[in-house]
């Protein structure tokens, strides 16, 4: 390479080396438990296609349409009778994944946000860190 | 044939009623709270949660020990780290015009601790209660902004 | 299929669809794709992303693994085009992440948290660092993949062209121009230390 002053670059070599490290991978196993859900996931096989493509956009146009046409006629018609839940968070479901944990929800007191309350999680000492 | 299959549906696309902005972010934060120190100013980030935190929790001191914020959109899928011992993977199911159904896996460590389905519109947060550690007591907050 | 027998026979049989066989290559493997991400996206999240994005388009691709080159390179080369994927995708839609100030809590403690100690010392190294990872920034992702296989991971130019699926010259050309840049970007600090 032409113009290359090799002493300068390593210079500027050993500066990448010392200080573009990478930090260790933290909880490997979810590497592993993670990959193999998504292969199974998607290990379904699939079936062909039963109808052609051009059938499916036409089909999927007009459902778009009318549902358009719906929503432009009918839906202000309830928009009435809409709260405003749609603004607030909701919990749907919650499970605790442990059998001494036990898990609820409820609004939070100023109607804006959701709890969900974890009882029987295990206590921390102070000296361990959770940072 | 293409290009008239194209047009139409970028016109359906751009009409479609209730579409909703691009951009939104999903906050996470790992707060302690304590009663130690009622004087402790609270941090910035957390001033709008403090009166929600003291009536359902009870404490009256925070402090922030992390925050991250990631993108979200439908069919997205990531991990949430506001600290490396306690995380979120936050997956999204669905995305209306005002809010997101997304799946909420809380881990300590290695263990998950709970799996929660909720539907978060923008700036109505999640509060959950986590462990206690030392004098207070681990909350997390999730919020989509 | 490279010279670890083992790992061989393991390939052979997650060819076959044996995921157990294909658990344990990850686990052969996933340090190495995990800091391989890393150095070129610099951000833990998205490198965890990555790594599992790579297994599984690695898991998908399987059957077309023929064993000319080892199964590591193959893997790189998979981790490497979905990390410039993943950067070019944030350069069209840029994301940020706020990280909290590193803020040392005693929960048992009754007065308000301190800031870390010994400022001095720390702050210099913390100081290049943050300038060599800027000036690495800088770099579009294709010139940071060539300076990490070539610079930090010690490949040849032939295999970095493997991985990168161009020519050798293209490869040469990226890193003059990537060693260029950082050089014209970390000049001053050279002259500080």
């Amino acid at each position: 390479m032409r113009n290359f002053d090799e002493t300068d670059w390593a210079k500027t070599k050993s500066l990448l080396r010392e200080h573009l490290t990478a930090p260790g991978l933290e909880h490997p196993d979810f590497v592993n438990s993670r990959v193999l859900e998504e292969i199974e996931r998607q290990g379904k096989p699939s079936r062909p296609a039963a109808f052609p493509l051009r059938w499916l956009a036409w089909s999927g146009i007009a459902a778009l349409l009318t549902a358009g046409v719906l929503t432009t006629i009918v839906l202000p018609q309830q928009a009435g009778r809409r709260g405003d839940t749609e603004f607030i968070s909701q919990v749907i479901a919650a499970r605790a994944e442990s059998p001494q944990l036990s898990v609820s929800e409820f609004r939070a007191p100023d109607k804006r946000g959701v709890v969900i309350w974890i009882e029987g999680a295990e206590y921390i000492p102070a000296e361990n860190s959770v940072r | 044939m293409s290009r008239c299959l194209t047009a139409a549906f970028l016109l359906l696309v751009l009409w479609a009623p209730g579409a909703h902005p691009a951009g939104d972010r999903i906050w996470s934060a790992l707060v302690l709270a304590t009663n130690e120190d009622p004087s402790t100013p609270i941090p910035e980030p957390l001033k709008k949660f403090a009166p929600v935190i003291e009536k359902v929790f009870g404490y009256n001191s925070l402090y922030l020990l992390g925050q991250k914020k990631r993108d979200l959109f439908y069919g997205s899928e990531q991990w949430l780290v506001p600290s490396k011992e306690f995380f979120f993977k936050v997956q999204c199911l669905s995305q209306g015009p005002t809010s997101y159904t997304l799946r909420i896996e809380l881990y300590h460590d290695k263990n998950l601790l709970v799996t929660t389905e909720a539907r978060l519109a923008r700036d109505s947060p999640l509060y959950i209660r986590g462990p206690a550690w030392g004098k207070g007591q681990l909350i997390f907050l999730l919020e989509v902004r | 299929m490279g010279d670890d027998p083992e790992e061989a026979r393991l390939l052979v049989r997650a060819q076959r669809g044996d995921t157990a066989a294909f658990d344990k290559l990850i686990t052969l493997h996933r340090e190495r794709i995990y800091m391989h991400t890393f150095q070129i996206v610099r951000n833990e999240e998205d490198a965890l992303d990555l790594t599992q994005e790579t297994f599984i388009r690695a898991w998908k691709s399987l059957p077309r693994f023929d064993g000319t080159a080892p199964f590591s390179s193959w893997l790189h080369r998979i981790a490497t085009n979905a990390s410039i994927d993943l950067c070019r995708r944030r350069r069209v839609r840029p994301q940020t992440e706020i990280e909290s100030g590193a803020m040392k809590i005693d929960p048992a403690s009754r007065t308000t948290p301190s800031r870390p100690e010994e400022p001095g010392a720390s702050l210099d190294r913390a100081e290049i660092r943050r300038r060599v990872e800027g000036a690495f920034a800088v770099l579009s992702p294709e010139h940071r993949a060539v300076i990490v296989l070539k610079e930090i991971e010690d490949l040849s130019y032939e295999e970095i062209a493997r991985h990168l699926g161009c020519s050798m010259g293209t490869v040469m050309s990226r890193l003059f121009y990537a060693r260029k840049k950082l050089q014209t970007l970390l000049r001053d600090l050279h002259e500080e230390l």
